[in-house]
């Protein structure tokens, strides 16, 4: 336990290398921190790869490594994998070409190994029938240094729940909790006489910690970085947190408590040095015995003797290697129907309709059923787009102190917009109204606190709260009526003001020019011609979800995990500047004068949409508006029929589930997400996808040199693939990559969530956004396959001009496929490891 | 999966069904033996109605909330017989029942919190209530053993009748005994513990446990109030338990960063003070507090995951001056009233009320607001206090008696300073000493939290 305790004869040890400096210790530090991805505070959440910073590596190495260095599975268990291809979720058929392919090919896999058995017999034995496929895994042991870590993260980075403050915040991290820790029960129990010693004389320093730290625990210089790296990675979820703060985060949210990784790793290196050791790491089971293995099949002494190399090496093949075969069968199965389904309708054409409508959709896969459905209601074309529709904004909200940033988080915000009352709507009622709010809230709080009033406050408040708390539960769809009879609709009564610059008010939000440029981006993106119809609505997308922590999940990952109803008016507005059409004609995209562009928001837990600024909408339009309306109801109510059969509910309590206060799934989100198809719209519209494709219009033919086609798979694929990637985690380790059971989810620092008493800050998804009511996974751990309608050379070229994208095809984390616009053929990107040592040049025909 | 739907919602139905016939099967099983209690019946009426009201909310809750919980019918079953255990303590007549279904409410609680088998923080969590409620039950079992034993009756009422006559140390070991009892329910220090590290138990639990469960100290001492009336000393032991507790809980509940932990800490706090109120002989107003917190609680535990985003709850501005003006107005009233041989331990709750109302009015009608909205809070506010007011006759009338002075009046002003002395010093946002929040922050720390998932 104590192995690594200072000894009294630490200070006489003699170094033959030279101590690492505090330079070098950053930049040690630096590297160490990419062992874990940014974690967003829930407020907003984005969805990230848990194992960002394993891409590097080959997708089933990179899962191998980040297993062992989290504790985590690597996969679904085998029994859970059995019962999804019990369940036809995934082909058997699917799985057997995998189980050949590993054989080696045909010959090899249906050669006998005894009568009528063959290798394919044995390997496939492995897979679906031999009991018992998991070994109850030995646990990790506590780690009381982490959850003593935790603890003091969890005071520090409190945003405001708390009402008293942690002392010395403003010293940072390592110096704040170093200052208190000696008084800590917990780390008297753990650490002792030796503790207190080392937290006396400890550098106050984060770096100089570190850096004596490492000395003293005589960790050689070529494995701090890896030292460092997994110590990081012991509290994912806090180290996440660190991440965001440092890279992502407004200054004012860490205004006050500064701390970097150095901080968590120097409190580490703390605890190292007092003797609180890493438990020993979980150990998951690897293969069968060759001998069960034969049993199963009654195969005799002879036979055994004879075959048993060809038996032993079936039997050994590891159970993670048989996940992993299944994970395959399934994406290939999904492959399989899909590629030829495209390629024919690439093969047949466009057809070409006036519509009556056009809408711009975000990429979003619950947008692909909603636009199916809404095609269905009539002559409407829909297009994909990133739902922040290409605008860099933030959004600085008149009742919020925070401004909200309302785009990738791969970009930084160009334009600050503040908000403007819409005409018509009572201004006055609304501040009065905000003001009482505050006020009452402020009170609240203050007296729930205060030590003479938090008794009297609950007895005033008991009857009050009794009634709200029926009204929540027993007429939730009323409480809501009830709520929006009183409260103004702000969303509704503020519009994002463009010519003024919310911190310059000098300056406009936006100049002329960059307006004109994201319009005709949006058409460049797109491939949307320019005879538009005589209504284009910009649709962005937000969840409805009440009392629930992962709220902002359910929203427009694009905005920034927020819903994109106020990048639709923005973009609406610019579309509808009479300067910006001028513009736009000058570029040649003169659009018809009858064109008007509107912003709605769809909701997709109750997928019911609304229209912004209506009563702006000229006479002219009012009647194409009306159809339209008309028509989102129908596909509402059809889509949300249809989503309920998944949800096992009717579709009427999906409106209720929206408004809630017990509702743990409101809607599936982005689960079973599969697919990300980058061609037109006639490509995919004859088929039923099921809402596990996203779908981002391109044109080939508008894109001669190839450049949209490298930002879409540079920018929102890739977002696609931390999409896929974080709900692919989650599902195979639900504990580790994802943050468990919601019911038992204990919100902490206004940020985030714990498991029951405390522990790390929680990463990735609640088991209740994945897995059924029966505890099968409803969301499929599997790749992202990406399909691009273009030509073969173009896609190639994209692909090796761009590091990221030779990456994350290459090392398999994301599939390739390209449809080649002009014969309708599908060739596959295949792995690095499937075609060393010639990667690009080696391309797969398929049929 | 189109048919997963009926199945599902049949199911849920099951454990419904499962939960209400516990809950009526326990009381009527129970009942018959003994009968139910003539004695002060107001009292099992209101406690009994609040805990089926808030059950019925907290199923409903659950019905949607714990849909994806493979436990979910033993959930049913086991918030069923707790609720029965609940019912038939409050309308016993007979102490044996009393005693059964305390000790079985007790089981069925810890169960509750290590609802999740597979998870050896919830296991931790619920050994340790388990723990903490044996040393409860054993002095439950044995106070009210002294008593039947000493009065030779097994009937609550014959006892209770008795009890004023019951001789110095015997009465004095029974109410003490009772004390610790209803101590280790309410979560006071030293058995705060069990419900802080009670996090383990889905949040439908929690609301039930915050509002229905810790309230049966509160009960007992209301119940056996003539004992106490007999037993000073253990009335005094109470006030210094329940202060201890208010302050002690108040103070967890300022440092946890986290809002489960952090009602637990209030929780702690409002049982205090009601054990507390029960000390000083204001039974009417504990009962009131009883009603008020649990229905409280449980919606501030059932809304528990709306405690995202960032920002500060806004400061009501002016009000640190405002605590101070009101904090010495009261205690000068409270001066004058001992001066003139009116102060009255009941009285100490209802002036922390009056400050409480003063400082809010205050707050209210002195702000930047336009007139409209003050005068729509200060409406409010005189609402609310107006509510607390009749509820607190109510339930004085229920109860039926009020406590004899066991402080003097300058002790009364005393508890009452202490209140409002550290809200004063709390307004003017001193820091805590290092130590002291150290241990705050650790209450209810498990051993072995983060140390492993559920499996």
């Amino acid at each position: 336990m104590k192995a690594r305790t200072e000894g009294a004869n630490a200070s006489a040890y003699a170094y033959v290398q030279p101590a690492p400096g505090r330079a070098e210790i950053a930049a040690l530090v630096a590297l160490a921190a990419r062992r874990v991805a940014p974690l967003w505070p829930l407020q907003s959440a984005i969805a990230v790869n848990p194992l960002s910073g394993f891409e590097e590596m080959a997708f089933d190495q990179a899962v191998a490594r980040a297993a062992a260095i989290f504790g985590a599975r690597d996969s679904l268990s085998i029994e859970t994998w059995r019962n999804l291809v019990r369940a036809q979720q995934i082909d058997i058929a699917a799985l057997k070409k995998v189980a050949i392919a590993r054989l080696g090919g045909l010959v090899p896999a249906f050669a006998p190994i005894g009568p009528d058995v063959s290798r394919l017999d044995l390997l496939m034995a492995r897979l679906m029938d031999l009991p018992p496929p998991d070994q109850p895994a030995t646990a990790g042991g506590a780690d009381p240094g982490a959850a003593l870590i935790a603890k003091w993260c969890a005071v520090f980075f409190d945003q405001g729940q708390a009402a008293c403050a942690m002392p010395g915040r403003d010293l940072g991290l390592y110096r704040a909790v170093v200052a208190l820790i000696g008084h800590d029960r917990d780390y008297r129990r753990l650490a002792g006489d030796v503790g207190q010693r080392v937290v006396h004389c400890v550098p106050r320093d984060p770096l100089d910690a570190i850096a004596e730290g490492v000395e003293a625990l005589k960790i050689p210089s070529d494995e701090i970085e890896e030292t460092l790296a997994a110590l990081v990675a012991r509290l994912p979820g806090w180290a996440g947190h660190i991440r965001w703060r440092s890279e992502y985060a407004e200054p004012s949210d860490s205004a006050g408590a500064p701390a970097g990784m150095a901080d968590l790793l120097a409190l580490w290196i703390l605890l190292e040095r007092a003797g609180i050791m890493a438990p020993p790491p979980a150990l998951w089971p690897a293969a069968c015995d060759p001998r069960q293995l034969a049993m199963h099949f009654g195969l005799g002494q002879s036979q055994c003797a004879s075959q048993w190399g060809a038996i032993e090496a079936i039997a050994t093949v590891r159970q993670s290697e048989l996940a992993h075969m299944f994970m395959v069968a399934a994406e290939q199965g999904f492959r399989d129907t899909l590629i030829p389904a495209l390629t024919a309708a690439s093969r047949s054409g466009a057809t070409q309709q006036a519509p009556d409508a056009q809408l711009v959709f975000c990429i979003d896969v619950r947008s692909e059923p909603f636009r199916r459905a809404l095609e269905a209601q009539g002559a409407f074309e829909t297009f994909g787009y990133a739902g922040f529709f290409g605008l860099p904004i933030a959004r600085h909200r008149h009742d919020r102190g925070r401004r909200q940033r309302l785009l990738p988080v791969l970009l930084a915000p160009q334009h600050d917009i503040a908000e403007t009352p819409v005409p018509g709507y009572d201004v006055d009622a609304l501040v009065r109204s905000e003001a009482l709010h505050q006020h009452t809230r402020g009170l609240l709080g203050t007296a729930k606190h205060g030590l003479g009033s938090a008794f009297a406050t609950a007895e005033a408040l008991g009857l009050v709260a009794g009634g709200i708390m029926a009204a929540r539960t027993l007429a939730p769809r009323l409480m809501q009526r009830v709520m929006q009879a009183i409260n103004p609709d702000i969303e509704q009564a503020m519009a994002p003001a463009l010519d003024t610059h919310a911190l310059h008010p000098d300056f406009p939000a936006f100049t002329l020019a960059e307006k004109i440029g994201y319009a005709s981006l949006l058409f460049r993106m797109t491939g949307m011609s320019k005879q538009t119809a005589r209504l284009v609505v910009l649709t962005g997308h937000g969840g409805a979800a009440v009392n629930n922590p992962y709220a902002a999940a359910l929203d427009c990952g694009a905005c920034g995990g927020h819903p994109g109803g106020f990048n639709a008016r923005v973009m609406a507005a610019i579309l509808n500047d009479p300067a910006v059409r001028e513009g736009l004609a000058d570029e040649g995209l003169s659009l018809p004068a009858t064109t008007l562009f509107l912003a709605a928001e769809h909701n997709t837990t109750t997928d019911q949409v609304t229209v912004f600024d209506i009563d702006q909408v000229p006479l002219s339009h009012k009647g194409d508006l009306a159809a339209l309306r008309t028509a989102f109801d129908r596909a509402g109510q059809a889509n949300r029929t249809q989503r309920a059969i998944a949800l096992g509910r009717d579709a009427d309590d999906l409106i209720t589930g929206s408004c809630h206060w017990g509702e743990v799934r409101p809607e599936w989100g982005l689960a079973r997400n599969a697919a990300f198809v980058v061609g037109p719209r006639w490509l995919t519209r004859a088929r039923d996808l099921g809402g596990r494709a996203f779908l981002h219009s391109y044109d080939w033919t508008t894109d001669p040199d190839g450049t949209t086609l490298a930002m879409i798979l540079t920018a929102p694929m890739v977002v696609a693939q931390w999409i896929n990637c974080q709900y692919l985690f989650s599902t195979i380790d639900n504990h580790r990559y994802g943050s468990g059971d919601k019911t038992t989810q204990n919100p902490v620092g206004r940020i985030g969530v714990v498991q029951g008493n405390g522990g790390d800050l929680r990463i990735g998804l609640p088991r209740q956004s994945l897995f059924s009511d029966d505890g099968s996974p409803y969301h499929i751990p599997q790749r992202l396959l990406t399909v691009v309608h273009a030509p073969f050379d173009r896609v190639e070229a994209v692909v090796t001009a761009h590091d990221i994208l030779s990456r994350l095809f290459g090392n398999g984390w994301v599939q390739l496929v390209a449809i080649d616009s002009a014969t309708g053929d599908a060739r596959r990107w295949a792995a690095d490891a499937e075609c060393a040592p010639n990667p690009p040049a080696c391309q797969e025909n398929r049929p | 999966m189109p048919d997963a739907m009926p199945k599902s919602t049949s199911a849920r139905g099951q454990h419904v069904l499962a939960a209400v016939s516990g809950m009526v099967a326990v009381p009527a099983v129970l009942l018959p033996w003994g009968g139910v209690i003539e004695h002060s019946r107001a009292l099992g009426l209101v406690i009994g109605a609040l805990t089926l009201f808030v059950a019925l909310i907290v199923m409903a809750f659950a019905v949607r909330y714990l849909r994806a919980d493979p436990r979910g019918a033993a959930f049913g079953v086991t918030l069923g017989l707790l609720v029965g255990c609940v019912l038939t303590c409050v309308a016993t007549g007979s102490l044996f029942v009393l005693a059964a279904a305390w000790v079985a409410s007790g089981r069925l609680l810890a169960r509750l919190i290590g609802h999740d088998t597979t998870w050896p923080e919830a296991r931790a969590a619920a050994r340790r209530a388990r723990h903490a409620f044996a040393v409860g039950d054993s002095a439950l079992v044995a106070g009210l053993l002294v008593l039947g034993l000493s009065t030779g009756s097994a009937a609550i009422s014959p006892v209770l009748a008795q009890s004023a006559t019951l001789a110095g140390p015997t009465g004095a070991a029974a109410a003490l005994l009772l004390l610790i009892a209803a101590a280790a329910r309410c979560a006071l220090p030293p058995f705060a513990g069990w419900l802080a590290s009670s996090m383990t138990a889905p949040t439908p639990v929690s609301a039930l446990m915050h509002a229905g469960l810790v309230n049966a100290g509160g009960f007992l001492l209301i119940r056996f109030a003539p004992l106490f009336e007999a037993a000073p000393l253990a009335r005094l032991a109470a006030i210094a338990a329940g202060l201890g507790a208010a302050l002690y809980g108040l103070g967890v509940m300022c440092v946890r960063p986290d809002i489960k932990r952090s009602l637990a800490g209030s929780t702690v706090s409002q049982m205090g003070f009601m054990i507390m109120s029960c000390g000083l002989g204001a039974y009417g107003a504990a009962l009131w507090h009883i009603v008020a917190h649990g229905l409280f609680k449980a919606w501030l535990f059932l809304g528990s995951g709306s405690a995202i985003g960032i920002g500060k709850t806004p400061a009501a501005p002016g009000l640190t001056h405002s605590i101070k003006g009101c904090a010495i107005l009261v205690l000068a009233g409270a001066l004058v009233l001992t001066w003139a041989g009116h102060m009255d331990g009941a009285l100490v709750p209802l002036l922390l009320a009056l400050a409480t109302a003063m400082v809010t009015l205050n707050a209210g009608l002195g702000t930047q607001m336009p007139m409209r909205s003050r005068l729509a809070a200060t409406a409010i506010l005189i609402v609310l206090a107006a509510t607390q007011a009749i509820g607190v006759w109510l339930t004085t009338v229920a109860v039926g008696h009020e406590g004899s002075m066991v402080l003097p009046g300058w002790a009364l002003d005393g508890v009452l300073a202490a209140f409002l002395g550290g809200w004063v010093w709390q307004a003017q946002r001193r820091s805590l000493p290092r130590r002291i929040y150290v241990h705050l922050l650790n209450a209810g720390a498990l051993a072995c939290v983060g140390a492993g998932e559920p499996a």
